[in-house]
């Protein structure tokens, strides 16, 4: 079976930390975003990936090569020169797609769930129809467009975009399963899949849901990038509890890389991810933070609800809070306060940020 | 022989030094972890010939005064006497009032000193300075260099350059004058009796054309700056000796940190005994740290430059002091980050919390820079300040508490129904708005109140409020009351919000969260009676409202009598 990922192009809601390394290849929870897709795909008995690129990255198209031996299966990359929209790539890709009249699966990039891709192709053979699309219950739908379909069926009737009144509390996941024959519908224009494709399909009563269970999340921003690790942690607790940490001086779900060092006196969780090689000294205090590869925190720190990029080094006695995202080899001296600083690469940082901004 | 005066104040001096200055007399504040006084008799005590040191005061007796004027005696063996004034003074009032205390035995010459300056006291110097350059039985003002800006908050001195003589004295002045400036340490014989003595007169004089309103306070209050040196200036009695050695006022908690250093850095030639080193086993110390013999502090910690610990302090594993003053018997669990405060009496930092002030030192770029005698206001704003911690404070683990940004308002109302009766009465209700300015995502508002019954501190409370965030703004709290006062306190505070308003919600800044939005909070003081007495007894209440994020406050306030 195929699958097309669509990857897009600079991930710029994610930077600072897109600015060294392309988003699909970005750390979530120990894993980078791209993998913990591929490897879902994989287990579901996808053979064939393409994926779905506006700008063309040597480190991912080494990465890939990388991953297709690991995982025996192939890897394209369909780089669109110009912007193509949503459906444009589908077309773009579409010899690759158009293969043997299998369906291939559809997915954005940005999102991080319990992939459901063998429900979905036994749901999707079963009603026969041209397509299907995944939806997942929000509490704010109006920040979304929500997907208006029959209960009993899954049949959808139509597609409302931030609705004013309440309309539904299901909205587009942003994972989808069609058939072949959906290729046709697409010109290789800027086209939008949700606002020219999926209302006519709606219309002929080819296209279906299927509800997701369990946690869904757009992971395209710092902010939802660690509300999504506090979610996929949570998961990993019911399905795979031994891959967590537990002992004296961790709460909650931890998931800790096991050549990373931790010091005596800490604290460290609930909610956090420890990446490789990481060394966190005595008497630190960690909650609901990811701490990328290769970072050090240094003794009697304070962290909450942050992002230390790779190799960075947090200084002793550092406060920082609020969604505070430190890029690639960023050092923060001693004894600072950082309340939401945005740091980019490189960047030594001498004086407290009392408030969010970019630091550059 | 000679003798010295020290003008210590009285309690309803030195307001800007609240809220510490209620727990202890400002003059015994700890300053480089001796009280503030003991550095102006050290002093003393070392010019040859001194046989007495008298502290002038409106202060009533209490045991802080009487054991610490005990404890001097024994330590410098001179003779040291309080003198207290029925009634506030002035400068110049008090030693007219008991010159005949010090007169007796004919010193030569007496110094007379200003309590709330912290200086290298060059005493002798003046003396010396007296006998070359002034006529004989002249008086000497001790002065100093300040930036042409802040000359004009002290007291302005114009010198004739070749002969040291005072040409000309003004007090603030509100255009420059000069940049020399007072340091409150002069240099008198008993001639200046005479002087005073003429004002008196005249004042009393003055007073018998006058409609008596104040009574007879008027006469016999008498400021030394602006009655005496005025008039003494240019005629010939006056002189000035300048020094370049370190000094600054002491008028507020943050001057206090910043005086602190001036004399933790002079104990590397006068005491260097008190200034704590690394050795075994012991804290990382960095620069200048002086730490009582009974404080208990884990090896671990770091502390420095500029710390004074006092006694009975506790400071555990991973703790970090810089630039502040830990008072008696508090308690820094593991990991804390303590940095430009005053951590008060028996308070108490949970782990991992952080208690951050922002430093109000003078530009270090300019030699000549003073401390700036901080206004609570500018520009509508609340000043950074130093952050202080009351007594008997305890600040939860984890918490941020007053970052570079924290705003404390020291708020005090002051009632005088009668004089001599109760002041505040149980049923008032006070009102104040709270003009907000802030951002997402939480707005914590610190509510301290104490009040104050007879002068003395009685409630310490605080109570948190959980703000409102971003978009949906909802009252933080319908009700909320202080803690349970001690059972000796015959008054309660509760505090209420009454209403609250939001206006202009949401103005995106940046491309990352940044809401802003101002809102109102209107909010109750409800002073009620706690126990089944006639009498009620609140003569003050100080409230302190602090946040932790960059806020502007305005406070309004009314008040109402039930």
């Amino acid at each position: 079976m195929k699958a097309l990922i669509l990857v897009g192009g600079y991930g710029t809601r994610l930077r600072p930390l897109t600015l060294s390394v392309p988003k699909p290849l970005v750390d979530f929870c120990n894993k980078p975003i791209l993998l913990h897709q591929v490897e879902a795909l994989v287990k579901a008995g996808v053979d064939h990936v393409v994926l779905a690129v506006s700008y063309m990255s040597e480190l991912l198209e080494r990465e890939m090569r990388v991953q297709e031996q690991r995982l025996g299966i192939r890897i394209s990359l369909s780089h669109e020169t110009e912007p193509l929209g949503t459906a444009g790539p589908l077309a773009l890709a579409r010899e690759l797609l158009d293969v043997d009249n299998e369906p291939f699966f559809v997915l954005n990039s940005d999102v991080i769930c319990d992939f459901p891709f063998k429900d979905l192709m036994q749901f999707h053979r079963n009603h026969g129809q041209e397509g299907t699309i995944v939806v997942t219950r929000v509490e704010e739908p109006s920040k979304y467009g929500v997907v208006v379909f029959e209960a009993d069926t899954g049949r959808i009737h139509r597609f409302v975009e931030k609705p004013q009144v309440f309309v539904s509390n299901k909205i587009n996941s942003g994972i989808y399963i069609f058939n072949p024959s959906m290729l046709s519908r697409i010109q290789l224009r800027p086209t939008s899949i949700e606002k020219e494709i999926f209302p006519v399909m709606a219309e002929e009563g080819q296209l279906y849901t299927m509800e997701l269970q369990g946690f869904w999340m757009d992971i395209g921003q710092p902010k939802d990038f660690l509300t999504g690790m506090c979610m996929y942690l949570q998961s990993l607790r019911q399905q795979a509890p031994e891959r967590l940490h537990t002992g004296p001086g961790f709460l909650g779900n931890v998931l800790v890389d096991p050549t990373a060092q931790i010091g005596d006196n800490c604290t460290i969780g609930p909610n956090v991810t420890i990446g490789a090689g990481v060394v966190v000294e005595d008497g630190v205090r960690i909650k609901r933070c990811t701490v990328m590869k290769g970072a050090r925190v240094r003794s009697h720190s304070w962290l909450e609800s942050c992002i230390v990029g790779w190799s960075s080094s947090v200084g002793q006695w550092v406060r920082m809070e609020n969604v505070t995202v430190l890029g690639e080899d960023v050092i923060v001296n001693d004894e600072l306060y950082l309340n939401g600083a945005n740091v980019l690469p490189h960047k030594s940082i001498n004086e407290s940020v009392p408030e969010p901004r970019i630091i550059m | 022989m000679l003798k010295a005066v020290i003008l210590i104040g009285g309690p309803q001096k030195g307001t800007r030094f609240r809220p510490l200055s209620f727990e202890v007399p400002k003059p015994l504040f700890p300053v480089a972890g001796v009280p503030m006084l003991q550095h102006h008799i050290e002093a003393c005590a070392k010019v040859p010939n001194m046989k007495e040191i008298l502290l002038i005061g409106f202060y009533q007796p209490n045991e802080e005064l009487t054991r610490f004027l005990f404890n001097a005696q024994q330590e410098f063996k001179i003779s040291i006497r309080y003198l207290q004034e029925y009634s506030a003074l002035g400068t110049g009032g008090g030693i007219y009032h008991f010159r005949d205390q010090i007169v007796s035995g004919s010193p030569e010459a007496f110094f007379v000193l200003n309590a709330d300056v912290s200086s290298a006291f060059p005493l002798t110097e003046m003396l010396s300075f007296q006998k070359e350059h002034g006529e004989p039985n002249s008086f000497v003002i001790l002065g100093t260099t300040a930036n042409r800006k802040q000359s004009m908050n002290y007291g302005c001195i114009v010198e004739n350059e070749d002969t040291h003589e005072v040409l000309h004295y003004v007090e603030k002045p509100s255009t420059f004058v000069s940049d020399i400036i007072n340091c409150g340490v002069y240099l008198f014989n008993p001639d200046i009796f005479q002087h005073i003595g003429s004002i008196f007169q005249k004042n009393q004089q003055d007073m018998l054309l006058e409609e008596p309103t104040n009574g007879w306070h008027r006469a016999e209050a008498i400021r030394l700056e602006q009655d005496i040196f005025t008039a003494l200036a240019g005629q010939g009695k006056l002189y000035v000796y300048k020094t370049l050695r370190f000094w600054s006022q002491i008028k507020s908690a943050g001057s206090a940190i910043y005086a602190s250093r001036l004399y933790l850095n002079q104990y590397h030639k006068t005491h260097p005994e008190r200034l704590a080193s690394n050795k075994e086993g012991g804290p990382k110390i960095s620069g200048n740290v002086y730490i009582h013999p009974t404080a208990n502090i884990d090896p671990t910690a770091m502390l420095g430059p500029n710390v004074s610990i006092g006694t009975g302090v506790t400071i555990g594993a991973g703790v970090r002091v810089r630039e502040s003053i830990i008072l008696h018997g508090a308690n820094l669990q593991d990991h804390c980050c303590v940095l430009n405060s005053i951590v008060g009496w028996d308070s108490t930092i949970g782990k991992w919390a952080r208690v951050e002030g922002t430093p109000s030192d003078p530009n270090p770029n300019d030699p000549f820079a003073k401390i700036d005698s901080e206004t609570l206001f500018r520009d509508g704003k609340l000043t950074p300040s130093i952050t202080i911690l009351g007594c008997n404070v305890s600040i939860p683990s984890e918490i941020s508490r007053g970052p570079l940004f924290s705003r404390v308002l020291h708020r005090h109302l002051r009632l005088r129904l009668r004089p001599g009766a109760a002041q505040l009465q149980v049923g008032t209700k006070f009102s104040f708005f709270i003009d907000v300015n802030t951002c997402f995502p939480k707005l914590e508002l610190l509510f301290s109140i104490t009040l104050v019954e007879d002068d003395v501190l009685k409630v310490h409370s605080s109570v948190p409020s959980r703000g409102h965030c971003g978009c949906s703004l909802r009252p933080a709290m319908s009700c909320a009351s202080v803690c349970d006062p001690p059972s000796d306190c015959l008054c309660k505070a509760v505090l209420c919000l009454v209403d609250f308003v939001a206006l202009r919600v949401n103005k995106l800044r940046g491309s990352i969260q940044g809401f802003f939005f101002t809102s109102f909070l209107a909010f109750r003081l409800h002073l009620q009676r706690q126990q089944n007495t006639q009498r009620c007894s609140p003569s003050d209440f100080l409230l302190i409202i602090q946040t932790t994020h960059k806020s502007s406050l305005r406070i309004k306030w009314s008040r109402s009598l039930c």
